[in-house]
């Protein structure tokens, strides 16, 4: 009898711990037939899609490792990679050497940027999320005054394309044609309307099987001892403070690298919103995946981008056929991606009461054993 | 052990003083290799902060340092910090686990000392770009365990472990570090059942065969019977016998712990025994309250009207449980009867609604209002439950502060319990601790309850408050006839003050004496027997 | 400086190796930096002045950079190409006055600056590279009435997008 209440667990406790991915499973299917777009259309950009996102998200998964939630910013390393593109684009250097040296370029800007957003929030324990999503702001203002000012006069750079007629600032919008899907298309395999871009898959294998393998390394043993507990960690000896910057600024470089591969794989620069968006859909995407707070793996990132972003293409073509507008989808999109944010952290939280219910409960179970 | 083989340890007229209050005094004993030594007392007697300095606590420099000498070898030492100690062979297991529940138990007792594999990264990233190896970390940890002697399963997740496992995994850490020589084990079966208590006994007596050396604290004397050579008795900051194990027997070392001169503050002064009622005006069956620190597993209690009861018993063992958990501040379960209704629990307003009070430990956490003033405090909370100190408008739809009569009542109470202050206006946390806990008294009393849950009235406050304290709250439940429960670490109080006194071990009721037994019959109680004893 | 270390632990093994990681990187960086740079070379087919003398644009040419096609030139005809890399090779056939075809050898020149031109009559006359090639510099016509330079330096600069920016926008 035991057994059978056990398998009654497992059932609903499964429910309750996918309910976020279920809730976008059952979604995406009622949509589907509503949005009415072939197949093979839905798998190519899928594949886009993946091979666009992936490297960002997969930034995200150090910091919950490491006990600091979701890592809000990861904007601050999406900044970092623009700056290199704004520099390539400026000086013309194209393709592939092009986007190498962008990543160049942004690394210790990356790392400067991780080192201080990791530094405020070994300050701000048990607030990481919140602090970071404000850092995310204030970033966005230096980012700003630096892009919108300091790009031409202080920081040379004298590129029609890219600075505004006035002489100074960057422009809103970038046309990135010389490094437009340079990666994707150095090899690319297609069946029939969908196209594989071979060499972005590899480098984003490439960075799953970096992550593997830092779980198995001393620093991500480190890292996961102090995403348990800091100060038991602390008692052993681990350096909890510098394990815990360590892990803001490797994912603050990868999402770096995710945010050029990001835009070359979109051709065109939003010098002033890019990188803000990005933040929140990552998290959103991953979340959807059915990660949470604590515990996120790489499951949860390709799970999560498919999921997501098959509602972001079909919900505004089920408005428009569904209702007559499109507007409707681009709405939903907006409140499924700060829902699915809120939802997560809410069920976090009651999954944490709950538990401290059950050790409750288990006393007087064990009681009762004893009478 | 031959007289040419210095001790492991030997501490010479050690002692220790926090604020010019004297904790520690003359403290000298030696221990041999692989000796195991048994350190017995009640709370407050000085035992852990002997280990605190033992082991180079930053608490103890902090403060002062200690006075006297700590030889290690023959050799004076002086630690500076947990490593100091770590280096020279010590190990320490605490009573809270410090372990991390997601991982197994062999990545907890090799936590951050776990073998690496060189990798070639480590040549750019660092020494911690090496990859763990996992064969080794296995061997190694196993090794641990059977140096140990015990049956532990390496694999498994501590979260999923019984408690006795987890204080397995913590002693096999200590053992796993190499050089380790003396162990020192905090109340290591506090938490354990019998069998992982026995399983317990014969590790140490391994580790004794083996040459390391174990200080052994706990308050079951029977253990110490079972597995120490040597037994350290301490009260009050001294030692005050040193005790062959072989020799000694169970009544002595709890006279030893719980004996005290006469004093001005003692039983003596308690007058006669008087008469109770019969009657059982609260009555507590099966209660369980999860309080960290404090669990209550199974008590059963009467309480008769009119009565002053005490409950008593050893630090961490259920009594600052139970007014919680009866008045709804931790989770708790059971049944609980006053004046003949059940009392909900994990409900504080049901409770203050039937009358009943709480004047908590906590202070400045759960009693007062420390931004407000005396006045606030203490009228706020019979305005809230009981309506009073207000001015009623049309027949109670408007209800408005009666200034005048919570005037009053404060200058009572100030008068009363001689409260220290400027004025009834004085903001709560300008007050010195005994004024604060007299503002919390005179907030129960100014609810007029029926029955009042007094926690810890005297703890942190000078002798003379006390005095003061524990005399106001006789004359309250004497003239007023109102029912008292006070919990108390100080037996020789509760001895003063109370009728009969229950003492908690083990989050269970041990046994209820009258007031006027002997302070040793209480020590034998608080120290609880095992199964074998009972039998 | 570095606490508990002695000079010889500093410099030790793993600070070579990372020193040498970093230059290695700065290398890396300055040699994509002129491998990928991408220039713009106009060849062209008009008559041109060089140092005092005049060269007649040619009745027919046929050019090609660096294996990237060949391209026909009639007289008077410019066209621009991209190219990455400092190094490249032009190679150019003509016909003389009396239709023969004549094939030049590959030529390999620098590329001046970003903009660069390169003139196809300069370089039939056998003149050496270097003076065939120099920067090229647009002409600014001012048409009037059309797009003065005020309006122009008035594009506005959106920043600030509400959070998700343009939703139209695919993402």
């Amino acid at each position: 009898m035991s057994t059978d209440l056990k398998k009654k667990f497992d059932a609903r406790d499964f429910l309750a711990n996918n309910i976020v991915p279920i809730i976008f499973v059952v979604l995406c299917v009622a949509c589907y037939p509503l949005a009415g777009y072939s197949p093979e259309y839905l798998v190519d950009q899928i594949i886009t899609r993946i091979v666009r996102n992936s490297f960002l998200v997969l930034s995200l998964l150090i910091p919950i490792m490491a006990g600091m939630g979701l890592n809000f910013g990861m904007t601050l390393g999406a900044m970092a990679g623009q700056i290199g593109i704004v520099f390539i684009t400026a000086w013309n250097v194209v393709g592939i050497p092009g986007l190498l040296l962008a990543a160049i370029i942004a690394t210790p800007i990356a790392v400067i940027l991780g080192w201080f957003c990791g530094k405020m929030l070994n300050m701000a324990r048990g607030r990481e999320m919140i602090t970071s999503y404000m850092i995310s702001f204030f970033m966005n203002g230096v980012y700003q005054l630096v892009v919108l000012y300091g790009m031409g006069p202080v920081i040379p750079i004298h590129s029609d394309q890219v600075i505004l007629p006035r002489g100074y600032g960057v422009r809103n919008t970038i046309d990135l044609i010389n490094v437009r899907r340079s990666i994707d298309n150095f090899w690319q395999i297609n069946l029939g309307p969908i196209r594989i871009p071979v060499l972005t898959i590899i480098l984003i294998a490439l960075l799953c099987v970096v992550i593997i393998w830092f779980r198995k390394t001393k620093i991500g043993q480190d890292m996961r001892a102090v995403g348990q507990d800091m100060e038991v960690a602390r008692e052993a000896g681990i350096k909890v403070e510098r394990t815990r910057i360590l892990a803001i600024v490797i994912s603050t470089v990868f999402a770096a690298y995710g945010m050029i591969i990001y835009l070359s794989n979109m051709g065109t620069l939003n010098t002033y919103n890019s990188h803000s968006q990005i933040g929140m859909f990552s998290i959103a995407a991953l979340l959807v995946g059915g990660a949470s707070v604590s515990r996120a793996s790489i499951k949860n990132v390709f799970l999560g981008i498919i999921l997501f972003h098959l509602m972001f293409i079909l919900t505004p073509q089920a408005g428009k056929n569904l209702i007559g507008q499109a507007q409707i989808g681009e709405f939903f999109r907006v409140f499924v991606s700060y829902g699915v944010i809120t939802l997560s952290l809410v069920l976090y939280e009651i999954r944490t009461r709950r538990e401290k219910a059950e050790s409750a409960k288990m006393l007087a179970q064990a009681q009762e054993v004893q009478a | 052990m031959s007289e040419m083989t210095k001790p492991l340890l030997e501490m010479q007229s050690v002692s220790k003083e926090y604020n010019g209050n004297p904790v520690l005094k003359d403290v000298s004993f030696t221990l041999g290799q692989g000796e195991v030594l048994g350190l017995v007392g009640e709370n407050g007697a000085g035992k852990s902060t002997l280990m605190n300095i033992l082991f180079g606590m930053d608490v103890i420099h902090q403060t002062g340092g200690y006075g006297g000498k700590v030889l290690i070898d023959g050799k004076e030492v002086k630690f500076t910090s947990p490593l100091d100690a770590l280096k020279a062979g010590i190990g320490m297991v605490h009573q809270e686990f410090s372990l991390l529940p997601g991982f197994t138990a062999a990545e907890n007792i090799l936590l951050n000392r776990e073998p690496q594999n060189k990798s070639v990264l480590s040549l750019v990233f660092g020494d911690r770009a090496n990859t763990i190896d996992r064969k080794k970390l296995q061997k190694e940890a196993i090794d641990a365990i059977t140096k140990l002697g015990v049956s532990l399963d390496p694999d498994m997740l501590v979260s999923e472990m019984p408690v006795g496992h987890k204080q397995f995994t913590e002693i096999s850490r200590e053992i796993s570090k190499s050089a380790i020589r003396l162990l020192v084990l905090d109340e290591p079966t506090a938490v354990l059942t019998e069998k992982e208590a026995e399983m317990l006994l014969k590790a140490i007596e391994n580790l004794s065969k083996q040459g390391i050396s174990v200080i052994f604290i706990t308050h079951r004397l029977q253990e110490i019977l079972d597995v120490c050579d040597k037994v350290i008795v301490m009260r009050d900051g001294r030692i005050i016998n040193s005790l062959d194990a072989k020799a000694t027997s169970i009544n002595e070392m709890a006279r030893l712990m719980v004996g005290r001169e006469v004093s001005a503050g003692s039983a003596q002064n308690r007058g006669e025994d008087r008469e109770i009622s019969d009657k059982v005006v609260l009555s507590v069956n099966n209660l369980w309250v999860d309080m960290p620190g404090e669990t209550v597993k199974d008590v059963n209690l009467e309480v008769h009207e009119g009565e002053f009861l005490g409950i008593g018993g050893l630090a961490g063992q259920g009594k600052l449980g139970i007014p919680n958990g009866i008045m709804g501040l931790y989770p708790a379960g059971g049944t609980v009867t006053f004046d003949g209704k059940t009392i909900p629990l994990n409900n504080p307003r049901a409770c203050l609604d039937s009358e009943l009070a709480f004047v908590s430990e906590d202070r400045r956490g759960v009693g007062l209002l420390l931004d407000e003033s005396l006045e606030w405090n203490i009228a706020f909370p019979a305005m809230q439950i009981h309506e009073k100190f207000l001015k009623k408008y049309l027949g109670g739809l408007i209800k408005w502060r009666d200034q005048s009569a919570i005037e009053e009542v404060t200058e009572k109470y100030i008068k009363q319990l001689q409260i220290k202050c400027t004025s009834s206006k004085q903001k709560a946390k300008e007050l010195s601790g005994g004024n604060q806990q007299k503002i919390c008294l005179a907030k129960s009393f100014a609810l007029e309850p029926k029955l009042m849950f007094v926690s810890e009235p005297t703890r942190g406050i000078d002798i003379g408050a006390k005095a003061l304290v524990l005399q106001a709250l006789k004359e309250y439940n004497r003239k007023h006839g109102v029912t008292i429960v006070m919990i108390s670490s100080e037996l020789e109080e509760l001895r003063q003050c109370c009728d009969r006194i229950a003492i908690i071990t083990d989050g269970a009721v041990s046994g209820i004496l009258p007031a006027s037994t002997p302070s040793e019959d209480f020590g034998i109680l608080m120290v609880g027997k095992t199964k074998k004893e009972a039998k | 400086m570095i606490k508990g270390k002695t000079a010889k632990e500093i410099f030790d093994l793993r600070f070579f190796v990372r020193l040498g990681c970093i230059v290695v990187i700065i290398a890396l960086a300055i040699f994509l930096y002129f491998y990928g740079k991408q220039r713009t070379l106009y060849v062209d087919n008009w008559s041109t002045e060089i140092n005092g003398e005049s060269y007649r644009y040619l009745d027919w040419a046929e050019a090609e950079v660096d294996d990237l096609g060949k391209s026909e030139f009639n007289p008077r005809v410019r066209r621009g190409v991209q190219l990455r890399g400092r190094t490249h090779t032009i190679t150019i056939a003509t016909e003389d006055d009396n239709f023969n075809l004549i094939e030049l050898d590959p030529i390999e020149f620098r590329l001046p600056a970003d903009q660069s031109i390169i003139s196809l009559p300069a370089l039939v006359a056998g003149l050496p590279v270097e003076e065939c090639i120099q920067e090229f510099i647009p002409e600014v016509v001012e048409i009037p009435g059309v797009g003065t330079p005020a309006a122009a330096a008035e594009e506005e600069v959106v920043t600030e997008d509400d959070m998700f920016g343009d939703m139209s926008m695919d993402f």
